[in-house]
């Protein structure tokens, strides 16, 4: 079947890109999700030898991993068109949604570093382009054993209630953070990531608002990893927990030292928005493959003498399948595309120059210097009830890349559960990726946030 | 918040039995489908000593394997529809795989039992006090009447009936002794019928225990047959009223007891969400206490309620009129248990969050089992399709 590109941005370039993206995704992806998903034991996934470095490996030999990285530190981003970076993870998710998943946050750590005040830190992007072994993997430690949801209402006014403070906590002592506490399981990357976003409690008495970001190096003495995560879906990407015991994190790896960072503002609304607008762009591509491999099928199966294809029933099955991809597919993109381009196209001479990096973080440091000597961070729970703060471009942003994190991970979810019915038994064939989409799906509408708590939460800034 | 029997339960007697059920069904069902989902080649989960045949034996030591099967044969007699369908439910409830192996261990005797061929019947007899297991049945799924074909053929020689064919799938087939299946009859008098078929004959193939994502304690596997020659009497149900009969008899059997099994999926995922809520802690309090989680757990007893019901209401049907249940009626009630059990449990997955989806929890599991199910029972729409064919 074919698919008009309704955007109009596309040219020649990305075309490139995109045509480049969907072979490594149907030759090397898609296959190595196939076999992964089917180990027992998620050990394996990882085990030397796996077929999962292969993707890391040749995903960064192919240059696709250096589209959220700036221009000035080896990546493409401020260079080429703002629709890269969702076009490539387009067709990872095409591919598959949990290694998708897995190559995406592996940016994460990196992509932040270069708000970093520290110039060693900020060199961490560019060791990242660099990287074609693949052996730097990021990951975003966020969620705790007992905060799941936590986190996600942290970004609303409700998130300073103290009972909602994170378990994992870093207190001061000299030039350093004795960092204490453990992160879920569910953080992605969790046990073979090289360096993290580490979310850490600062003062507990505010809550999830209490809140500061590090960037973390991995191989601090302290840190231990639990077991890789046994799950129903998306089982070729890693998860799994990783545990801080007295570790000592010098003061330079504290990104946001201010707590109050990560509530109802700018950066916590952003924060979600970014990860929800790649889940979004992510499953909404897995809800277009299902809907190839049905319409393949139906083309091609003949019951009871009659081709599916022909079957009245059938057909209004795979239209209002195609009508719900579509209307996903176009949200997460647009959606995608504008944060990148509100963080690199109109700001390209910026993303050029490392210099420009330089400034940014020392801007970023004053703000939070004079945010917490307002005393702002103190008055935050009262100041909720005076009524709405003054919303920004990127607080604005961010709801939009939850609508796209929900409507795409449901759009998976129905679009696989409407493939099974189609397919049948055949749906159970050992070759036949449809039960392990519906399982991959399944796991989409819980991970990065629970759906409804996501649209709770953002409910504030509507 | 609790969900209340609402029908009138039955008499102090049967009531003791159902609590036995209960019990077993919590106490060995539910940790034997769970070890064996965990087992990495189904073949592993059948070996003798295993959870399975735990299950398969205490079923029979409960004396349920004899309800269905006349008195004068070793049996209970007539089943109530009540018990039948609490029985089912519970077992669900348990473990919906181990729920249709221990049927299907069972069925092809209950309708051996039809017979009035003296061959049959002592092997009726035999089953009754089979408590060691030696006598295990196999069923493929019943079609809908006047639906599709067999895929089995007899032919008459010298009085006795040989087969040849094969079906795909079959219930308990990597380790049944008996085979209850369809077959074409030809020759001079050509219509249809049952064969029993001893699956110890030298012509029966039996593919080995197929790998499954859902309802992995169930085992299943193809079975071949190359001129297996009949037992004499062992061609049941070989009259074309006969045949239809049992036709019909078997699909709405199977229709009953699959609503009031997912009904019971549903209702062990709405408790287990109900426990969960009651204990997981998030923005301060327990998460039942949010507005939000409250209104799912409304919508999931609405709908699990009216599925229970049905099947109830359908089980009753049939025992009142046993030659009338339409497939119309019945692959309704089963759609419905179906469709609720799926949607109630990946509700009840998503009160759970990230939880939910590991192995620590029973959600996940419950989620493939009923998927698997939806597909490996025939999806609901072509049910549908079937059935309104078959009026």
């Amino acid at each position: 079947m074919g698919y008009l590109d309704l955007d109009t941005k596309m040219d020649r370039k990305l075309e490139r890109l995109q045509q480049q993206a969907r072979e490594f995704g149907l030759q090397v992806v898609r296959p190595a999700g196939i076999a992964l998903d089917k180990l027992h034991d998620p050990a394996d996934v990882i085990a030397e030898g796996s077929l999962l470095w292969d993707v890391f490996r040749q995903f960064r030999e192919a240059g696709l991993h250096k589209t959220m990285i700036p221009k000035a530190y080896g990546g493409t981003m401020g260079s080429v068109s703002p629709l890269a970076a969702p076009l490539v993870n387009e067709q990872m998710g095409y591919a598959d949604g949990g290694l998708a998943v897995s190559l995406l946050v592996s940016v994460m750590p990196f992509a932040f570093a270069i708000l970093s005040p520290h110039r060693e830190i900020r060199r961490w992007a560019a060791d990242y382009a660099h990287d074609t072994s693949g052996k730097l993997i990021g990951c975003w430690a966020i969620t705790e054993p007992d905060h799941g949801t936590d986190w996600v209402m942290g970004t609303c006014s409700e998130g300073c209630h103290p009972s909602m403070a994170p378990g994992l906590t870093a207190v001061k002592k000299g030039d350093e953070y004795i960092v204490n506490g453990a992160k879920s399981a569910w953080v992605s990357n969790g046990t073979i990531a090289t360096h993290a976003v580490l979310h850490v409690g600062l003062d507990p008495s505010k809550g999830i608002h209490g809140s500061g970001l590090a960037l973390c190096p991995l191989d601090l003495p302290g840190i231990t990893r639990g077991a890789p995560l046994n799950k129903i879906g998306q089982r070729a990407l890693n998860q799994g927990e990783i545990f801080f015991t007295d570790v000592k994190l010098p003061k330079k790896y504290m990104l946001l030292p201010s707590p109050g960072f990560f509530g109802k503002n700018v950066f916590g609304h952003t924060f979600l928005g970014v990860a929800n607008s790649s889940m979004g762009v992510t499953f909404a591509s897995q809800a277009q493959a299902t809907l190839d491999l049905a319409l393949d099928y139906a083309g091609n199966t003949r019951r009871n003498g009659k081709l599916l294809a022909d079957k009245k029933d059938v057909r209004l099955r795979l239209f209002r399948m195609f009508a719900k991809v579509e209307a996903a597919r176009l949200l997460a993109r647009k959606v995608s595309a504008h944060f990148f381009s509100l963080s690199s196209s109109p700001v390209s001479p910026i993303t050029a120059s490392k210099a420009s990096f330089w400034a940014i973080s020392k801007a970023l440091q004053a703000y939070f210097a004079v945010y917490e000597k307002s005393g702002t961070v103190r008055n935050w729970s009262r100041k909720y009830t005076e009524g709405p703060e003054e919303p920004t471009p990127l607080m604005e942003w961010g709801k939009y890349g939850v609508v796209s994190k929900i409507t795409a991970t449901e759009t998976a979810l129905h679009v696989a559960e409407e493939a099974m019915k189609l397919f049948g038994e055949d749906a159970l064939s050992p070759d036949c990726p449809i039960e392990k989409m519906l399982r991959d799906a399944r796991a989409s509408t819980v991970e990065d946030g629970v759906n409804d708590a996501l649209a709770i939460a953002t409910s504030e800034s509507l | 918040m609790k969900l209340v029997e609402m029908d009138i339960l039955p008499g102090r007697e049967t009531g003791a039995v159902l609590k036995e059920v209960k019990k077993f069904s919590k106490a060995m069902v539910r940790p034997a489908g769970v070890e064996m989902d965990s087992i990495a080649r189904p073949g592993e989960a059948l070996a003798e000593g295993s959870a399975l045949w735990e299950v398969l034996k205490t079923f029979r030591k409960l004396d349920l394997h004899l309800m269905g099967i006349p008195e004068e044969l070793g049996g209970m007699g007539g089943e109530d529809w009540m018990t039948s369908v609490v029985v089912a439910e519970s077992l669900g409830h348990g473990d919906p795989g181990l729920a249709l192996a221990l049927y299907a261990c069972c069925a092809p005797f209950a309708a051996a039992a039809l017979s009035s061929e003296p061959g049959p019947r002592k092997l009726v007899k035999t089953f009754c006090k089979d408590y060691d297991c030696t006598l295990v049945g196999c069923m493929p799924p019943a079609g809908v009447p006047r639906a599709g074909k067999p895929t089995v053929f007899a032919k008459m020689d010298r009085g006795r009936a040989v087969i040849n064919g094969s079906v795909p799938r079959a219930a308990n087939a990597p380790i049944a002794t008996h085979a209850l299946v369809e077959v074409e009859i030809a020759g001079r008098n050509p219509g249809a019928g049952y064969a029993l078929v001893p699956l110890g004959d030298p012509g029966v193939t039996s593919k080995p225990a197929v790998e499954k994502s859902g309802q992995r304690p169930l085992p299943q596997g193809g079975l071949a047959f190359d001129n297996v020659k009949l037992p004499k009497g062992f061609l049941l149900a070989s009259t074309a009223a006969g045949h239809a009969r049992m036709k019909r008899a078997l699909f709405l059997r199977e229709q009953k007891l699959l609503a009031a099994v997912f009904s019971g999926v549903a209702m062990a995922a709405f408790e287990e969400a109900q426990k969960y809520a009651a204990a997981r802690i998030q923005g301060g309090v327990p998460i039942i206490e949010h507005d939000n989680i409250r209104l799912q757990f409304f919508h999931m007893a609405k709908d699990l309620e009216a599925a229970r019901a049905a099947a109830r209401r359908l089980a009753q049907h049939l025992e009142d009129k046993p030659d009338n249940g339409s497939a119309l009626n019945a692959t309704g009630v089963r759609c419905l248990a179906m469709e609720t059990a799926a949607r109630v449990v990946s509700e009840a997955m998503q009160i759970f969050g990230g939880y939910g989806l590991t192995k620590e929890f029973p959600l996940e599991k419950m989620f493939r089992d009923v998927r698997s199910a939806m597909v490996e029972q025939g999806d609901p729409d072509a049910l549908a399709l079937a059935a309104m064919a078959a009026g």
